[in-house]
């Protein structure tokens, strides 16, 4: 019976895609309501940024060392839960409906439509529908927590979809859009800049005439000047944030690339990198800030182990054991990897 | 339909048409990447999973033959052998 609903729905349409939306969006809001409320093992992050959001408005605000990223992210939270608040409801409802129209956006209409305007390529509704059981299999409790990496990804394929809206239709709409959403997963992750150059090539892709050309132009600089005034408000408020919470003056950047070399995994507990402390302790570094240059200067001194620890990085990256972020002791599902694995040969 | 991976590197597509491919896939997977060289949490490296699962899940009417799947064994091996690794640097930590 399920399969001939499936075959009477033409995906192609417009209505299959709402409809798969709000499947999607049903399955995610539902498992964060009712079946794994997880508030009481918010932890680190999590636990600091609800904080920070709940005391958003008030006189005497809580701060905390997750502001380094700025106050976009906060400001959301803090708009979700006044809304749970009107509905006297859970505190939660607010962030639960937008996690949920995150999860359903990104996996039944943004990653599936990048894929096919890249490939000249329909995909079917049951495609779209394995697409998203598949991320809600390995991803569901990521979506759970207040932190910023999904909601940074969700403004970034926003801009990414505009970008190549314009590429089909150059409008300033399209391009006035995909810079305010890379601008939102900018003020929430600084390191979407990265991301900025590839978007900057997208958009001046196919300029053609002269007045492409000049639409392009004035464009660009709208563009640009989103992003920089973002930019510079976002450092304004860093600066005062830096001088209200006492961060032990680490920079973050150093911070994390020393640990980088100490630890090689945290998933739920640390993993220790033997290379990495054997590098660190050879060149007698015992600091807990490494700059760029001095991390750049060890990939010199040792190639092999420094080509070795970023590339278990990224195996370890890709190698996830749980479907939720915070893990109370190790509790590894052997089928869990071996799907994940399988998943990442299909692409090879 | 052709299966993306043969569209990519075989057929179907001229270099321009590949290089705008892979611009568009790193603009969403870079800012990720640039985590790598720091203490790594699998949450920062969600959006190339994204990416991988989009290729992996779109591309499924590949072909399935006895070469693919010993590959296939050889490849879950060689993954399971690299995270035993990770795992035996924790003293008195099992693989699995």
């Amino acid at each position: 019976m399920l399969f001939s609903v499936y075959k009477r729905v033409n995906f192609n349409s417009i209505t299959g895609i709402v409809l798969l939306f709000f499947i999607a969006f049903g399955v995610m809001f539902l498992y964060a309501q009712k079946i794994y409320p997880i508030e009481f093992s918010w932890g680190n992050d999590s636990k600091e940024s609800w904080k920070v959001a709940t005391t958003f408005f008030s006189l005497h605000p809580y701060h905390s060392y997750v502001e380094y990223r700025g106050r976009f992210w906060f400001f959301i939270l803090a708009i979700l839960n006044k809304f749970s608040l009107i509905f006297n409801s859970s505190y939660k409802l607010g962030f639960n409906i937008f996690t949920s129209v995150e999860f359903a956006y990104i996996t039944v209409v943004g990653v599936p439509w990048i894929f096919e305007q890249l490939f000249k390529n329909k995909l079917s509704y049951l495609v779209r529908t394995l697409f998203m059981l598949v991320i809600f299999y390995f991803f569901r409790g990521h979506f759970l927590y207040p932190l910023v990496d999904f909601p940074a990804l969700f403004f970034s394929i926003l801009g990414v979809q505009f970008v190549l809206k314009y590429n089909q239709t150059p409008k300033l709409f399209f391009i006035g859009l995909c810079g305010i959403f890379i601008t939102c997963a900018l003020l929430l992750r600084m390191n979407y800049l990265v991301a900025l150059v590839f978007i900057f090539i997208l958009f001046i892709w196919k300029l053609k005439s002269n007045k492409i050309r000049i639409m392009s132009g004035l464009h660009l600089v709208f563009f640009s000047l989103i992003v920089t005034v973002s930019l510079i408000c976002s450092s304004i408020y860093q600066q005062k944030i830096q001088s209200l919470v006492k961060t032990s003056g680490i920079d973050v950047l150093k911070y994390q690339l020393f640990l980088g070399l100490k630890e090689q995994k945290i998933d739920p507990i640390v993993f220790p990198d033997n290379r990495g402390i054997m590098v660190l302790n050879k060149e007698n570094f015992n600091e807990i800030n490494l700059s760029l240059r001095q991390y750049l200067k060890l990939y010199i001194s040792h190639p092999l182990y420094m080509i070795v620890i970023n590339m278990q990085h990224i195996f370890n990256g890709l190698d996830i054991s749980y479907p939720i972020v915070y893990v109370d002791g190790l509790r590894i599902s052997f089928i869990f990897c071996l799907l994940n694995y399988i998943l990442i040969f299909l692409y090879s | 339909m052709i299966a993306i991976k043969e569209k990519i590197f075989l057929s179907g597509f001229n270099l321009k048409e590949k290089i705008f491919i892979l611009v568009t896939l790193f603009a969403l997977i870079a800012p990720a990447m640039t985590t790598i060289p720091f203490s790594v949490e699998p949450r920062y490296q969600m959006p190339e999973l994204l990416v991988l699962y989009a290729f992996g899940i779109f591309n499924i009417n590949k072909r399935y033959d006895f070469k693919l799947i010993f590959k296939l064994v050889v490849f879950i091996l060689f993954c399971f052998l690299l995270r035993s690794n990770t795992y035996m640097s924790l003293p008195g930590t099992s693989m699995i």
